[in-house]
């Protein structure tokens, strides 16, 4: 069973749903991820499912990890996400599932999703609270994933590509998903939805964006919370 | 798909794009049962498509099709597009196309643009260097191919440092077939302020030895107008830049996915000139390309086409042609057929297919020799190929090495 909270005093609808897959928390196993789908399915009148692409594999370069490793590795828990996904759209009955379970490196075929990526890279540069909010994300995803040692500015440094490339996702859903009101799901508020949602930032979110958090209240919720990788960033927790 | 199903006609352009950039399956239907096939461009008007290359060849050596659509009311992609300005040497019809090209031709042959292979492979190298001290994985796009262009091409046509920053946020030109009609005269009007402003930099500095330098000598001249150089400089740019991005963001993909042919090229560096033949022949960067005009009624093979209908053609078909390329569908560097096909045919034969050549084999030989291990850091499915735009390449190549 799942709770929704929509944030930011949003209101809530049953237009576009957005679900964020995170490779790098340990609640996105396939059953999870069934289940999440199956639950949010019937509450919004479209889904879309989006998974990390190649800059997942930042967060493992950073700690250390050769890069060749790294992206094998990430290409792995692509998969990993895709397909449970995919299976179970397809047990929905959504058309082409396929289509709906997207990588963001496939959202740059968008033109949408490229200069809402653009944006974001120039607000990481110039807005000292988008900014910050990245580089705090940024170094919980890499110290959850290296192994007795702090984490440095160079590293976060490497692995902030992987937040910035989400932010979209974030303030663009409509546009990107063709909807008038899309809300992206994730498991718990972060700094950045936040940095986004008060107008404290020069990152605004499109008319129809809007965010909430999906909790599960009953049956391996603690199991959940026990990962090792706890989230850094929106959505997807990682 | 089309071997069962007859599409609706016209055709709807953009067309969905083939697997890894291969030839769409709609273009590949139109050359089997419909050669001469109405498509409705995104603008709203109606083109015939030629997909054969005999017809093709044919109609681009047939005076009775014009290039010149700098008229209002000609016929557009999406709006107000590069073809809209007026006496560009894309834009004019013989015998004006010939004066004005020969001011350059001597620039763009074989022979000549030899000299710039080491200003090309010095800017690849210095690019190069950059990737190896930056992230691994990155976006080649972002670290190389788009780049490059911009670096080696700007130094050769002679983009003065005060002009270098506006020629980054004009070029390259998106020529987004999704964009709206004001959207693409916005940024044909971008491109037109920097050519001004570049004319300018180029008469009270000038560059010798660059285009720039020919056709503003040749307007002072008086051998071609003030309007065909300003027109003519316009064109140099815009082709300076963005057809270049596409081959040099497929070319590596592709070699990627055939590793040994790679292997080949990286054992037997006299290889790299024919895997980028195959390059250019396998893809193609300008999707229908721009229209011509019927100047009066053309009986084509039974088709008539009628005066004043646009004619497009895609150059991917005529290099995918089953009656002239064997197996088109595969990837093979040992062909014995070259690219060239994929540069046109006739008056307007691209005028600069032997620069592009040396740019590719400077730039992939250097790349792959530089890092030999370079492999795709994503599935090839996951590659984002945007079939509106017009020079067709995944807009993200993300590689590990």
């Amino acid at each position: 069973m799942f709770t929704l909270e929509w944030l930011a005093d949003t209101t809530g609808h049953h237009d576009h749903v957005l679900v964020g897959l995170s490779p790098q928390n340990g609640r996105y196993k396939p059953e999870y991820i069934r289940n999440l789908i199956f639950w949010l399915r019937p509450r919004f009148r479209s889904i879309d499912v989006v998974i990390p692409g190649f800059e997942a594999a930042y967060t493992l370069v950073a700690a250390g990890h050769p890069p060749a490793q790294a992206v094998h590795r990430a290409r792995r828990a692509y998969r990993q996400l895709h397909n449970p996904a995919v299976r179970a759209l397809a047990e929905l009955g959504v058309p082409d599932p396929a289509r709906h379970v997207t990588s963001w490196t496939r959202l740059h075929a968008n033109a949408a999703y490229r200069a809402s990526l653009s944006r974001s890279r120039k607000a990481y540069l110039v807005d000292r609270r988008i900014r910050a909010a990245c580089r705090a994300m940024t170094a919980e995803v890499v110290g959850n994933t290296v192994d007795g040692r702090s984490v440095t500015p160079c590293d976060i440094d490497i692995a902030v590509r992987y937040v910035i490339a989400e932010i979209p996702l974030l303030t663009d859903g409509p546009s990107l998903f063709e909807a008038d009101r899309s809300v992206f799901v994730y498991h718990r508020p972060t700094p950045l939805v936040a940095a986004i949602a008060d107008g404290g930032s020069i990152l605004r979110a499109a008319p129809g964006q809007s965010w909430a958090v999906v909790g599960q209240q009953e049956a391996n919720h603690g199991e959940h919370d026990r990962t090792t990788t706890p989230t850094a960033i929106p959505v997807p927790a990682r | 798909m089309a071997n069962t199903i007859e599409p609706q006609l016209p055709l709807r352009y953009p067309f969905p794009l083939g697997d890894d950039g291969a030839l769409p399956p709609l273009t590949a239907w139109a050359q089997r049962a419909r050669p001469v096939c109405p498509v409705r461009l995104p603008s709203g008007i109606t083109a015939w498509m030629m997909t054969r290359k005999d017809d093709v060849a044919r109609m681009l050596a047939d005076n009775r099709f014009s290039r010149d659509l700098a008229g209002p009311g000609s016929p557009r992609m999406v709006g107000e597009d590069l073809t809209s300005v007026d006496d560009a040497i894309f834009n004019l019809d013989p015998p004006r196309h010939g004066r004005v090209r020969q001011v350059l031709s001597s620039w763009f042959t074989r022979r000549a643009v030899q000299r710039h292979r080491p200003l090309i492979a010095r800017h690849a190298g210095r690019l190069l260097d950059a990737m190896a001290d930056g992230p691994n994985p990155v976006d080649l796009i972002e670290a190389y191919t788009a780049a490059l262009p911009l670096d080696a091409m700007g130094e050769l046509m002679g983009v003065p440092p005060e002009l270098a920053e506006e020629c980054r946020r004009v070029y390259p030109m998106s020529l987004d077939l999704s964009s709206t009609p004001d959207a693409v005269e916005r940024e044909t009007d971008a491109a037109k302020r920097f050519i001004a402003k570049l004319v300018a930099a180029h008469r009270a500095d000038p560059v010798p030895d660059t285009p720039v330098h020919a056709l503003l000598a040749a307007a002072s001249a008086g051998v071609i107008t003030e309007s065909e150089m300003f027109g003519t400089v316009f064109l140099v740019f815009v082709t300076s830049f963005d057809p270049l991005v596409a081959p040099l963001t497929t070319g590596p993909m592709i070699l990627m996915l055939h590793r040994k042919q790679l292997d080949e090229c990286l054992a037997d560096s006299t290889l790299w000139p024919k895997a980028v033949e195959e390059v250019l022949r396998y893809f193609h960067n300008g999707g229908l390309g721009f229209p011509r005009i019927a100047r009066e009624d053309v009986d084509f093979d039974g088709t008539v086409i009628r005066r004043g209908d646009a004619v497009v053609v895609p150059m991917q078909a005529v290099t995918w042609d089953p009656r002239h390329y064997r197996n088109p569908a595969r990837f093979n560097i040992h062909r014995a057929t070259d690219g060239s096909a994929t540069f046109g045919a006739g008056p307007h034969y691209c005028l600069g297919s032997q620069l592009a050549r040396i740019v590719l084999q400077e730039a992939i030989s250097a790349l792959f020799r530089r890092f030999p291990t370079l492999d795709l850091a994503v599935s090839q499915r996951e590659l984002p190929w945007d079939p509106n735009r017009m020079f067709t390449r995944p807009m993200q190549l993300p590689v590990t090495w």
